[in-house]
């Protein structure tokens, strides 16, 4: 349908925005440089507004309840609401992170609660941004102006929105051929503030750069109770020769939070990562993945898990770019709708002319258990090169009748058979993470997730 | 494989580039309200159709040209495009039969291959031409007519049929549409009318041959089948025109009627001048095209092979309305030197137990771009619904580009939708065993290309599966390596 121009911009309530954030930027002292890059994320995000539907990439994900809700920062005490609140969700990890050898760096609304050092590697540093930023700003100036630059090109609205409340996060920093061994924690709570006002919003933004021949895994969570919240979190990684990433991203936002995630990595020559996504909370949940195959013989794999019940709509975007020769890229999404849960997937890789002796597979399967549920996949293939191996495929249906069926034969009851279908269908990426804390304990939050009994397989 | 292999077969040329000199009657080029009442007056058409089109136009000049296609060319004058031109002998109305026919214009078809002469009776098709706006000679009138099938040119449809045509123009595709379709409502000049009765099975294929010829001109044909309950009807296309340095417009609208256990299949063959090897010239392809399957059972089938055209911008899609009714599509799409395509389907389903297949190959030559751009929707009432959709491009040449953009948008958990799509390059290993086996390179690769669009040029009636495999090897046999 084509109609006179169309608003592909929503700008309410960014007059607002642009406000809190002024007013947050006047409050903080800054080197002119960052001051400058506040200043313009606020100037850029004003000019862009929300995306609106109309929008191409925004298509299938409406902002307006985003930009209709007012959120707030809150001031950077912690208080003891806040504090015990945090602590009660913070042991639903159960296994993970709990070990005192894990590092781990825990905020609370956005505000650094806890920094448990554990048994980092010699060299590596792990730090929280707002340190880095009042201590020695030097030294993530050039990485945060140069990302900068590159959105100036690309107008990406939440981009700006971070770089306009750029304070908090991580920044991580991996020395040349030093392998990590145990797993990075970066744990993001969100929790009632405890406080008259507006509900809160996190701008988060981590920078990881990893030297050549290095390695490390790294696990951010995000937790949240019932409260309203809005979070934006940015993960901005520059990888070496041959450095190699593990990214797992664990989304477990309370039912009526706004979550827009974003992870980006630049690969050099040689690096590889692998990035897991696991979307289980939140109202309106935005992941977005954007990997640069910039070096020669790069290659990246993108899991992800996403799931939705009644009142959520989770919106996985991926982009993976091959640049250079050589890069191989997998990808497998899964989605699992019930309720009236609302699921996009938007891939796309791009094969650039030069990219010669490609290979790229992605793959998008949605399961949908209830007549209510809906789903868009749009898997996209830009290839600019003949000599490639490319390939894309999706699916979607419901549970296949004839396993029902069986499994009811050997006497499950319809709903067991249900739930052990629908897990099996999506332990397939559980299987895939590396650690096995991780892995037992998202097992165990699937199986919970489940519409029905299946909290305890082994008295099937 | 060898670059000189490569050279001669894309330097191969335009076969069908030559221009006939007929006396024309144009009006001059731009677009008002007065040239959209201009030229249904020429055509003495009912003020209600007027009022449809002047409708159409007011609608127009609200919208914009959309811009979201992958496709880049500069921007259209459509002040300077001549919106209707005749050749001069329909004047004296439309002609009895062939003999009234000039000479030239026949000439003209017996270049084209168009089996339009009587004697031709052993083709067994029914022809309707239009040569740039307007509707030269339909065959197989009388024949057609004693099993109560009406195979007309538009304006005769209009003339003779008004109801029918009120009934059912705009009903699939309306005037609001999109823009190019409704510039098309406004100033659309001919095409073609089709409609097969209750329960007749057309005898023979039908057939409508396009062909631009008067340099500066638009071609803006309509063509409307409708196939009421348990008809069966198979309908061809084909399109050229002469070659000139100048880009030239086509926006055709295309709208299909199938009621209860109706079948309608409609095959293409485009290949309109593609441009010469710098990309200059060409036509601008921007054609709607829509299927209607209003009736339970009912099943529209859309077959293309597109290999001309500087660009190429069309969905046939199907409304899957009917509960039980069955959409097609199958495409080959070819893009070689500065050729571009957009094109695809879109499959609404809206019916119980409805059921698509796209099957789409597009293959990407010299710096030719091909999108393929297609849409599967469930409703939510559409229960049991069933999509299988294969994409797969194969690249000839580091300088082409293959896209693939699929929007599968599920509103029904009964449904199962499948889409897959691939891309690569001839494999040398299969042109390594074609040739140890005696086989030239080029014809190693004419005959890979052809397996490679194998699955849709069998869904072509015989006359243009011939002609589409003649044509993909005009524009790219052996251009592989």
């Amino acid at each position: 349908m084509t109609r006179a121009a169309r608003p592909t911009a929503l700008h309410e309530g960014v007059a607002t925005l642009a406000e809190a954030a002024a007013d947050f930027a006047a409050a903080r002292h800054s080197p002119p440089w960052l001051q400058k890059l506040r200043r313009s994320g606020i100037a850029a995000f004003e000019r862009l507004g929300f995306p609106s539907t109309y929008d191409e990439e925004w298509r299938f994900t409406n902002l307006a309840p985003l930009a209709r809700s007012p959120f707030s920062l809150l001031p950077d005490d912690v208080t003891l609401a806040e504090r015990t609140a945090a602590f009660e969700l913070e042991a639903r990890l159960g296994t993970i992170g709990f070990s005192a050898s894990e590092p781990r760096l825990s905020f609370v609304n956005g505000r650094l609660l806890r920094r448990s050092p554990g048994d980092l590697t010699a060299g590596v540093l792990f730090e929280c941004m707002k340190d880095v930023l009042a201590t020695s700003p030097e030294r993530v100036e050039r990485a945060l102006v140069a990302r900068a630059a590159e959105r100036d090109h690309s107008e990406h609205f939440f981009g700006s929105l971070g770089d306009a409340f750029l304070d908090e996060g991580v920044v991580l920093h991996v020395p040349a051929n030093t392998s990590v061994t145990e797993p990075l924690f970066i744990l993001h709570v969100s929790t009632p503030a405890g406080r008259a006002g507006a509900p809160s919003m996190v701008h988060t933004r981590n920078l990881f750069t990893f030297e050549e021949n290095s390695s490390a895994t790294v696990i951010e969570a995000y937790f949240g109770a019932g409260a309203p919240s809005f979070t934006n979190a940015r993960t901005e990684v520059d990888l070496g020769r041959n450095a190699r990433l593990h990214h797992i991203k664990l989304q477990l936002e309370g039912p009526e939070a706004f979550h827009v995630g974003h992870l980006s990595v630049a690969h050099a020559v040689g690096a590889t990562s692998a990035s897991h996504v696991f979307s289980f909370g939140g109202r309106l949940v935005r992941n977005e993945i954007a990997m640069d195959l910039a070096g020669e013989g790069a290659g990246t794999e993108l899991y992800g898990l996403f799931c939705a019940n009644s009142g959520q709509h989770v919106d996985c975007h991926t982009l993976i770019d091959h640049v250079s020769p050589r890069a191989n890229s997998v990808e497998l999404y899964k989605g699992v709708l019930d309720g009236t849960g609302r699921g996009v997937f938007d891939g796309k890789i791009v094969v650039r002319p030069g990219a010669v002796r490609t290979d790229a597979r992605q793959t998008n399967r949605n399961l949908i258990l209830s007549d209510s549920a809906l789903v868009d996949s749009k898997p996209q293939l830009e290839i600019h090169n003949n000599d490639v191996r490319c390939s894309h495929g999706s699916t979607t249906g419901r549970l296949d009748a004839d396993a029902v069926f069986y499994l009811r034969s050997r006497g499950l009851s319809p709903e067991a058979a249900r739930a052990l279908l629908t897990y099996a269908f999506g332990s397939e990426l559980i299987e895939k993470v590396g650690s096995a804390d991780v892995r037992a304990f998202l097992e165990g939050h699937l199986r919970a997730w489940l519409p029905a009994n299946l909290a305890a397989p082994e008295n099937r | 494989m060898s670059d000189a292999v490569l050279d001669t077969l894309t330097r191969q040329e335009y076969p069908h580039g030559f221009v006939t000199d007929i006396d024309t009657d144009v009006i001059p080029a731009g677009l008002s309200e007065d040239v959209v009442r201009l030229i249904s007056n020429k055509k003495g058409e009912p003020e209600w159709l007027l009022d449809w089109r002047l409708k159409a136009y007011r609608h127009w000049l609200t919208m914009v040209e959309p811009k979201w296609a992958r496709v880049t060319y500069p921007p259209i004058d459509y002040q300077k495009i001549v919106y209707y031109a005749a050749p001069r002998s329909s004047k004296e109305g439309a002609p009895k039969s062939l003999a009234d026919v000039e000479p030239e214009l026949l000439a003209m078809y017996e270049k084209l291959g168009v089996p339009l002469k009587e004697r031709e009776i052993l083709a067994g098709v029914a022809v309707d031409a239009v040569i740039d706006s307007v509707s030269v000679a339909t065959t197989f009138k009388e024949k057609l007519a004693s099993v109560g099938i009406i195979f007309c040119s538009f304006s005769e449809a209009v003339r003779e049929h008004p109801d029918l045509v009120k009934k059912y123009l705009g009903s699939v595709v309306p005037s609001s549409d999109n823009f190019f379709a409704a510039l098309n409502s406004a100033v659309f000049s001919d095409g073609s009318f089709c409609f097969i009765p209750k329960g007749v099975r057309c005898p023979m294929e039908l057939s409508t041959y396009f062909r631009i010829n008067q340099a500066d001109t638009g071609q803006f044909e309509r063509t409307l089948i409708v196939a009421e309950q348990g008809a069966v009807v198979s309908y061809l296309e084909g399109c050229t025109a002469p070659k000139r340095d100048t880009n030239q417009l086509h926006a055709a609208v295309v709208e299909l009627v199938a009621l209860d256990d109706a079948q309608i299949k409609y095959s293409t063959v485009q290949n309109w001048y593609p441009g010469d090897r710098e990309g200059k010239g060409g036509i601008y392809n921007f054609v709607t095209k829509r299927g209607k399957c209003a009736g339970r059972n009912s099943r529209i089938s859309w077959t293309q092979v597109e290999t001309g055209s500087a660009i190429t911008w069309k969905y046939p899609s199907c409304i899957l309305l009917g509960d039980g009714s069955v959409g097609a599509f199958y495409s080959v799409a070819l893009t070689n030197n500065y050729q571009q395509a957009d094109t695809g389907t879109k499959m609404i389903h809206i019916g119980k137990n409805t059921r698509s297949t796209i099957v789409s190959k597009g293959i990407s030559a010299g710096h030719g771009q091909n999108t393929y751009r297609g849409a599967v929707t469930i409703m939510k009432n559409a229960e049991g619904a069933r999509n299988y959709s294969q994409c797969d491009s194969l690249l000839i040449g580091d300088q082409c580009g293959a896209h693939t953009f699929p929007y599968i948008e599920v509103k029904n958990s009964s449904a199962t939708l499948e889409h897959e799509a691939s891309t690569s390059k001839i494999g040398e290993d299969q042109l390594f065993y074609c040739r140890q086996r005696g086989l030239s390179a080029e014809d190693a690769v004419s005959l890979i290309v052809n397996g490679f669009a194998k699955r849709v040029l069998k869904e072509l009636p015989m006359e243009f599966a011939v002609e589409a495999q003649k044509l993909l090897g005009v524009s790219l046999e052996g251009s592989v390596g």
